[in-house]
């Protein structure tokens, strides 16, 4: 393996994937954060800051009736530092990072200059883990002036290691689905039909919801809890052998502790041979050419829930759901509330039941809107021409864009809700009718909110490693859009605090309900002045 | 004859880089207006401009009575319009990214299947309409392109290099479309390298270099402009050469020829 050059191709592509959120119409570059060296001073100060910060909380700590619990927390802390970090890797990869479509599958300069898949898939890896660094640094670095107060220092050292590990444990992962999901998209090739293309978009959605749970560590710790007391059999679980490495080395068993790191270092060197072997055998740059039908061309008319949508308005959310369900890089937005669901039945504690269902659906069915209606425009990529060079005003634009996503949410709304309302039936139907209305209606209230974040922050940008919108809305849009769903949400959480009973629900949801119809409007209107902006001239 | 396109003083800058330097020209209703010049001269600029797809720093636009910058919808109802790049939604089939777009103009159903299906017929892609895009080469993507500019049969054309990628047959049917259109009353803005292609069907030629028009007329007249009646100046090729300060290309290909 040649290093330097796996060096020249982690700076490309990580250049690609840090300019692809910024490039302005000549090129010419505006934000700061352009830079690898910038990203790796950004990383210091987040370290500084974090660090400085415990340090401070520590110093108070010290001393108190409650140092001896934080030392414990502490401890365990590092135990599940580098298990904690894989799986943040894996979802934030999974999240935004897995897809990137045919034309540049195809187009990477990687596919015809003398690279090799080791050295392809280690400089992909590396590129991933420095762009999303800072999140495992400021865990590192929160963590270390608390082993410090606590005599667990050369713990801390210990986890750090092993959790580098874990990073490349989690982006050699990706770099497998990367490749299996390119071999499943072309194998399509020249197969076709609607029927190809719902079990391409199923089998997809499955590969990534299966993956993110295989390595999930609260799945195997509940499991393992579950059929045992204690975690003893932990050492069964490939993925948690660092962290049993790191409870050995607190504990001073010093063998047990450097089999376990042994252990986990051999599962992530074997998950990157794995990858290499994924891409040497499946990876396929060819884009699938797909036969849809062959019946002969009816123009359609519109389904008639959709009666009260223009032409325009349909042509564009009719086109926004075909590329949702066929488009290989839309996959994440498919599987995304599978893998919060899967991941949370696997992690709510069992007192939470009814309730914590209920709020997390309803949170689901937001967010799901809530991302597909952010990248709605960006995902558009340089095609938007075709928006802009046809008679779009800005009214059709909005509704054929917010239309996609709220459709999507009420769907997975009221999957939910049916699975849910089986289950509780007999004693909570009430309740479920209200969460599910209160869904559809939050589905298109995030729908807005996304439309408008995802027209003021686009990224039409289309590289190997671009993502929908542009860093600043990445880094703001979870949080804007779990606020507003808690404000939404906020009068039925009351109700349920105060125990008021169906009749004070009822009433909480009329608030809710209030809420939301409030919240919409004012973001219907900053969408439309976003969207005339946009749409005022080409922003590439 | 009436004005169809009419641009004054344009001027647009791109950071320090001045595309174009107060435009001054205007083009007849059924006209075929060649827009030639070398890479970088302005022509896709002066054509998005002309499309509302960006704005001029200054001076005045009107396409069919509309300006572009203040009333984009209307003027693209009414303009046909092939980018030089066309980008297509790579996850729709032919046939639906035709509808698709018949949509946004809002074409009736029966008007729609009529068109699309003689677009199909005629540029022979009747076999792939129902394949994805993403499965088509440069020139099928092409020729629905055309398609879509034509679809709606707009009052003016803008076609940036809208033959690259052709085959013979198709390039020769969309060059006859044209001149059948122009003889219908359709307004055409025609930007291509093809030196021979504007000859054959363009009316006049502006031929743009860093942002300024250095020529515009007739092919007698450009003729005149170039040198008059001598040998050199037969052709639109010699002539735009000339006229653009390019005629060192023997001395060039000798450059890169030599070891």
């Amino acid at each position: 393996m040649n290093f330097t050059k796996v060096w020249i191709i982690t700076k490309s592509l990580l250049l690609s994937q840090l300019r692809a959120t910024a490039t302005s119409r000549r090129g010419s570059i505006r934000s700061i954060i352009r830079r690898p060296r910038v990203l790796g001073m950004l990383d210091v100060a987040a370290f500084v800051l974090a660090t400085g910060a415990m340090f401070y909380i520590s110093s108070l700590i010290v001393g108190t009736p409650i140092a001896s619990t934080v030392a414990e927390y502490t401890k365990s802390g590092l135990v599940i530092l580098p298990a904690i970090i894989m799986s943040m890797i894996l979802l934030i990869g999974l999240i935004f990072e897995i897809t990137s479509s045919y034309q540049f599958s195809s187009s990477d300069t990687a596919n015809w200059l003398p690279v090799t898949a080791s050295e392809y898939v280690l400089a992909s890896a590396l590129a991933l883990v420095i762009y999303y660094s800072i999140l495992p640094i400021v865990l590192i670095g929160g963590l270390m002036p608390l082993a410090y107060t606590f005599g667990l220092m050369q713990a801390w050292e210990y986890a750090v290691v092993l959790s580098i590990f874990g990073i490349f444990l989690g982006a050699s992962v990706l770099e497998i689905i990367r490749a299996v999901l390119n071999r499943f998209s072309s194998s399509f090739y020249k197969k076709g039909g609607q029927a190809a293309i719902a079990i391409r978009a199923i089998t997809g959605v499955l590969i990534l919801v299966v993956f993110q749970l295989m390595f999930y560590p609260t799945i195997y710790t509940r499991f393992i809890g579950a059929v045992t007391s204690s975690f003893g059999p932990i050492w069964f679980v490939p993925i948690l052998w660092a962290s049993v490495s790191v409870a050995a080395f607190i504990d001073g068993s010093a063998l047990v502790s450097v089999s376990f790191a042994m252990l986990s270092i051999a599962l992530t060197l074997l998950l990157y041979y794995i990858a290499v072997v994924a891409r040497t055998k499946y990876w396929v740059p060819m884009p699938p050419s797909i036969r849809i039908s062959s019946a002969v061309y009816t123009p359609k008319s519109s389904p008639s829930f959709l009666g009260f949508l223009s032409a325009t308005q349909l042509a564009i959310a009719r086109k926004d759901l075909r590329g949702l369900v066929r488009r290989k890089e839309m996959l994440r937005f498919l599987a995304l509330p599978g893998v919060f669901l899967a991941t949370s039945i696997f992690s709510l504690s069992s007192s939470g039941g009814m309730s914590f269902f209920t709020y997390f659906g309803v949170f689901v069915v937001g967010i799901s809107s809530f991302f597909l209606a952010t990248s709605s425009v960006g995902s558009e990529g340089k095609a938007i021409t075709n928006l802009y060079q046809a008679p779009v005003a800005t009214k059709d634009f909005l509704i054929g864009k917010v239309t996609t996503p709220s459709i999507f949410g009420s769907l997975i709304g009221i999957l939910f809700f049916i699975v849910i309302g089986a289950l509780f039936e007999s004693t909570h139907l009430a309740e479920v009718v209200v969460f599910l209305a209160i869904s559809l209606v939050l589905s298109v209230e995030l729908s807005l909110v996304g439309l408008y974040i995802g027209a003021r922050f686009p990224n039409f940008s289309e590289a190997p490693r671009s993502s929908y919108m542009s860093q600043t809305a990445a880094l703001i849009a979870f949080p804007i859009g779990a606020i507003l769903i808690g404000i939404t949400l906020a009068p039925l959480f009351v109700a349920a605090l105060m125990a008021t009973g169906l009749e004070g629900t009822f009433l909480a949801f009329v608030g809710s309900v209030a809420v939301a119809v409030i919240l919409s409007g004012i973001f219907y209107a900053l969408a439309s002045g976003q969207v005339r902006r946009l749409l005022s001239q080409l922003p590439f | 004859m009436p004005v169809s396109i009419s641009a004054t003083t344009l001027t647009k800058d791109f950071s320090s880089v001045r595309a174009l330097n107060s435009i001054t020209t205007s083009i007849e209703k059924g006209e075929i207006r060649g827009l030639l010049g070398p890479n970088g001269s302005g022509k896709s600029t002066f054509m998005k401009i002309l499309m509302g797809l960006i704005k001029p720093d200054y001076g005045h636009v009107s396409v069919e009575g509309f300006d572009p910058s203040r009333d984009p919808v209307q003027v693209r109802q009414l303009v046909g319009y092939v980018p030089e790049t066309p980008r297509l939604y790579d996850f729709l089939t032919g046939i639906e990214y035709l509808d698709f777009v018949a949509d946004l103009y809002g074409l009736a159903p029966q008007v729609k299947k009529e068109r699309i299906d003689e677009f199909l017929t005629a540029f022979e892609l009747k076999g792939q309409g129902n394949d994805l895009l993403a499965g088509y080469s440069q020139g099928m993507r092409q020729k629905v392109a055309l398609s879509t500019a034509l679809i709606h049969k707009p009052k003016v054309l803008i076609l940036d290099e809208a033959l690259n990628g052709l085959d013979p047959r198709s390039a020769k049917i969309v060059k006859d479309t044209l001149v059948k259109l122009s003889s219908d009353g359709v307004t055409i803005l025609f930007s291509t390298h093809v030196l021979e292609i504007a000859q054959a069907i363009c009316q006049r030629v502006t031929i743009l270099d860093k942002g300024n028009i250095i020529a515009e007329g007739t092919m007698d007249g450009l003729r005149a402009m170039a040198g008059g009646s001598t040998a050199s100046a037969t052709n639109l090729e010699n002539i735009f050469l000339s006229l653009t300060g390019s005629s060192d290309v023997k001395a060039v290909v000798e450059e890169l020829t030599a070891h």
